[in-house]
Formats: structure tokens, C-alpha cells, sequence
């Protein structure tokens, strides 16, 4: 699967898309594998105060919201387009 | 009904599909806020006068200083240490006679945005922070108002428009800790970006007012001039939104 990330995902991870070829199940479970690649400032952005991951960014699965999918349980499939979003804030 | 030298000086919105003379008098019976005369702001306030919307207020508490310039294009270097409002309303008198400016230098917040929504017709967020960005959402949302976000940092932007019943910026963001956003003081932005975003705001405004062509709702639209992309992304409506959704209790 392709991923693709945004506006300041892009510094932290140093690329606008990766090849994923990892087996990741779910979109948990590529969140989980992509917060131990890249680490604290990536999950910042990802994750929720409380746990869990999405309060501050936007998933896309081949161009759909997560949350009108499976949610975080969504099951990923090797020609999946993912794309994560985080908040600009500036003006 | 235009007088001759409205229909000569707005020739241009008129001939365009769907606007007609209809829509420039719309345009002209209408009232914007413009929330921030920064870096988004120039540009809003510049279009949205040119274009001839009747009434527009600015709000902004601070003034000019040079590091502003290299993207706030509505305030020259004669203009620093004078308040943006003060420095916009003139450069808005100058360019079209038409339109009514108030300028309102103070922060926009608590103690007045309820006043400010509800008076006017479309509000156009040019703020350069989450908290106010949110507050401006939450408000207009339970005022059933539309409006413009936008954000810029970097060489990145992002834009939607609500209207009721459509996905807010709550559905898609929840809003980030204090602190937690980078802003143009931490990485920098280009002004052309910011210059980008708020001119398609000032169109998204033009577009709801005159009633003419389609609105960027339910979805964002993400710019990111380092890598020369566009990506529009859609947006569901959350039901459980704190700001929209089925059951949201109010959070102000």
C-alpha cells in the first residue's frame, strides 16, 4: 500500500509517500507500526491525548474518511492509498 | 439597481455565469467579517473589496511591524507601528468608494463574537491561531452562520467553507492543545501561500453571497507549494461532533 502524508508529516517523516509493505491489518495497527518508525513528533500528531489516534489529523483510505469506513478497525489492503492530514493553523 | 458606473466598474463579476446584475446587488446588500488582517486577511480584504461586497469589518488587536510585510500585502512600510485595521480600512476606502469598512481594533473572542457573527452575513476566518480558529467554528455554527477557514504555515495551506447542515472543522480536527500548532513564528510561511488561500477565500464568500457555483464543503482542499500538490479531501459529517453533531451539548 502507498502512504501519503501532509504539510508538516512530510518533514518529520522526510518523504511525501512510502511504499508499505509491512503486514498491517488495520489502520490501528499501521498507526501503531508508523509511531515506532517515526516516533514522538509524528505520533503528536496522530494520536489523542487519551489514547487511541485521530483527534488531530485526518485519515483517508483511498480517498474516504476512516470514520465512514470501519474506523480505526478498518481492514487494509495491499492496493490501499492511505493519507494522513494534519491541522494548519496559521494566518 | 446599479447605477451606470457600478455596472461599468463590476462589468466583469456580472458577465460571469450564474452572477449577473442580480448577484452584484446581493453583493453590495451584503455584510463580511474578516477576522485578521494578516497574512490571509490582505488578500480577503483587498478581493472582497474590489469585488464589491457592501459591508465589511475587520477585527484585529495588533499593529504592524516588519516582519508582517513579506506577506501581509495590504500594509506597506509607512504602516508599521500603526494598527492593521486602521492601516486595511484606508487601503479599502482607496480602492472602491462603494464599500462601508468597520474597523474594530481588538481581539475577537468571547465577549464579542456572538454579536459579530450574528450581525453579519459570512465571516471569513483569517486568524492565525487553533483557539480563535475553533471559537469562530463553534459560534458560527451554533449561530447557523456561514463561514470561510483557512490556515497557512510553511509552504502549506488548507481550506473549507461550512454551511449548516454540512460538516464543520470540529468533524474533521479536534482542536489542537495550546502550544501544540506550528505557527509562521516557529517555521516560517511564504506569502504567496498565504496570499493563495485567503483570495480563495474571499471567492468561497463571493460564491455563497452571489449565489453562483459550488461551495468547498464537506471537504478540505490541502496545498503544499513545497511539493508543487493539491489534494481536495472529503469530509464526513460526524454525528458525534461536539460542535454539530446529533447530540452536541453546547461547549461554550
Amino acid at each position: 500500500m502507498v502512504i501519503k502524508y501532509y504539510a508538516t508529516l512530510r518533514d518529520i517523516t522526510r518523504t511525501k509517500e512510502e511504499t508499505w509493505q509491512s503486514p498491517t491489518p488495520t489502520l490501528q495497527d499501521l498507526l501503531n507500526a508508523l509511531c515506532n518508525k517515526y516516533g514522538s513528533t509524528f505520533q503528536k500528531w496522530v494520536s489523542c491525548e487519551n489514547g487511541g489516534y485521530g483527534c488531530l489529523s485526518i485519515f483517508l483510505i483511498n480517498g474516504q474518511d476512516y470514520r465512514s469506513l470501519n474506523g480505526l478497525q478498518t481492514q487494509l489492503n495491499q492496493t490501499d492509498i492511505i493519507s494522513i492530514f494534519p491541522p494548519i493553523a496559521g494566518g | 439597481m446599479l447605477n451606470p458606473e457600478q455596472k461599468e466598474r463590476y462589468s466583469r463579476n456580472i458577465k460571469l455565469h450564474g452572477f449577473g446584475e442580480f448577484g452584484q446587488e446581493k453583493l453590495l446588500a451584503s455584510k463580511v467579517l474578516i477576522a485578521g488582517a494578516g497574512g490571509l486577511g490582505s488578500p480577503a480584504i483587498f478581493y472582497l473589496t474590489a469585488v464589491g461586497v457592501g459591508e465589511l469589518t475587520i477585527i484585529d488587536p495588533d499593529v504592524v511591524i516588519s516582519s508582517n510585510l513579506q506577506r501581509q500585502i495590504i500594509h506597506s512600510t509607512a504602516d508599521i507601528q500603526r494598527l492593521k485595521v486602521i492601516s486595511a480600512k484606508e487601503k479599502v476606502k482607496a480602492l472602491n468608494p462603494d464599500v462601508h469598512v468597520t474597523a474594530l481594533a481588538e481581539r475577537l473572542d468571547e465577549s464579542n463574537i456572538r454579536r459579530l457573527v450574528n450581525t453579519h452575513d459570512f465571516i471569513v476566518d483569517c486568524t492565525d491561531n487553533p483557539a480563535t480558529k475553533f471559537l469562530i467554528n463553534d459560534v458560527c455554527v451554533e449561530q447557523k452562520k456561514p463561514f470561510s477557514h483557512a490556515g497557512v504555515v510553511s509552504m502549506t495551506g488548507q481550506i473549507m467553507t461550512y454551511i449548516p447542515g454540512h460538516a464543520c472543522l470540529r468533524c474533521a480536527f479536534e482542536e489542537p492543545r495550546a502550544g501544540t500548532a506550528l505557527t509562521a513564528n516557529d517555521i516560517g510561511v511564504l506569502g504567496a501561500v498565504a496570499g493563495t488561500l485567503g483570495s480563495l477565500q474571499a471567492a468561497e464568500a463571493v460564491k455563497y453571497l452571489a449565489g453562483c457555483a459550488e461551495l468547498l464543503i464537506d471537504s478540505f482542499l490541502f496545498l503544499d507549494v513545497a511539493h508543487a500538490t493539491w489534494k481536495k479531501a472529503k469530509v464526513k459529517r460526524d454525528r458525534y461532533c461536539l460542535a454539530c453533531g446529533e447530540k452536541a451539548n453546547r461547549i461554550r
